[in-house]
């Protein structure tokens, strides 16, 4: 009896301890890593590269952000139309949610692809403007 | 005699779990003491060197923000808010921008910030950002120091006034 008491005090004395080191912990949303809200990629169809983005749900990329370069010069890439949004600094502007495909000219065939591009969470966070490079053709 | 040792055992039990609560709330995500803590000294829109140090006695709320980031400038009136009310003797926030001065200077007088402005261009703001316990990188990004040097809000995301207001150090009555 006595030490089955004195188990279940150490117990929920234990839970209360593990409670205690949680209070007052800062609560806020989860909020993923720039790499997993916005996955990056670059593939060939040919000679044709195309850059896609899977974005996570409940994040979004602007459209005015999006850049490309080839050996650092400027690409000028098609971009399909995105979801109209109205944003008190940037004006009207375009945003894109779940996936992006953007087209590349027929000259990103060979070469450094530099990709600038730069989004936030609903939940209320933006990521800083975030360029990654691949190689063309891809290995 | 084995009563004794049970009613020992749990009173240990219980010291400890109260001293660990009572840590835990003086000190909500056990950061060190300010001592510890990153400091800068940062120009601020009219090119004055700005420390977190510049304000002994006063709870400092850093805010990281740009104006590239809408939760960011959603935050700012009420932060205005915040430091119109308590600026006096308790609060002191100190916005710091990561991004273009310019940009910034013209967005802070349009809006009418009521406390220092400091900008860092390039990849340091962000370097600051996590040697103050930022995980992910992203802004708004916000961080209370009471003036005994502990961490009161470390906040990565929007945030309300009330939960800043709610971590204020306060005279009691106020």
């Amino acid at each position: 009896m006595g030490s089955r008491l004195f188990i279940s005090i150490a117990l929920i004395s234990f839970s209360a301890l593990s409670a205690a080191n949680d209070f007052g912990a800062d609560s806020q949303a989860a909020f993923l890593s720039a790499d997993q809200a916005f996955v990056a990629d670059v593939w060939m169809d040919g000679e044709q590269a195309t850059v896609a983005w899977q974005i996570a749900p409940g994040y979004y990329l602007y459209g005015h952000a999006l850049a490309f370069e080839l050996d650092g010069a400027t690409l000028q890439a098609s971009i399909p139309a995105g979801e109209p949004y109205r944003d008190e600094h940037f004006g009207d502007v375009s945003i894109y949610r779940d996936q992006l495909f953007v087209a590349l000219p027929p000259e990103a065939a060979r070469g450094t692809l530099t990709v600038h591009y730069q989004g936030c969470a609903d939940a209320g966070l933006c990521y800083p403007p975030t360029q990654r490079s691949f190689t063309l053709p891809p290995p | 005699m084995k009563t004794w040792i049970v009613l020992l055992v749990i009173a240990v039990i219980a010291a400890a779990g109260g001293f660990a609560l009572q840590q835990s709330m003086q000190a909500p995500d056990a950061l060190p003491a300010q001592a510890a803590l990153p400091s800068f000294s940062i120009a601020d829109l009219g090119g004055e060197p700005v420390t977190p140090d510049d304000f002994p006695g006063k709870t400092v709320l850093i805010n990281f923000w740009a104006t590239w980031c809408p939760p960011c400038r959603d935050e700012i009136p009420e932060l205005i808010a915040l430091q119109d009310k308590y600026g006096e003797d308790h609060l002191q926030i100190l916005g710091i921008a990561l991004d273009d001065r310019a940009r910034v200077a013209e967005y802070a007088a349009r809006i009418g910030m009521n406390y220092p402005v400091l900008v860092v261009e390039g990849a340091d703001g962000f370097d600051l950002m996590d040697a103050y316990g930022a995980q992910i990188g992203g802004l708004p990004f916000n961080v209370m120091i009471h003036p005994d040097g502990r961490v009161a809000l470390r906040h990565e995301g929007a945030v309300t006034g009330d939960e800043i207001e709610s971590r204020l150090k306060l005279p009691t009555g106020m």
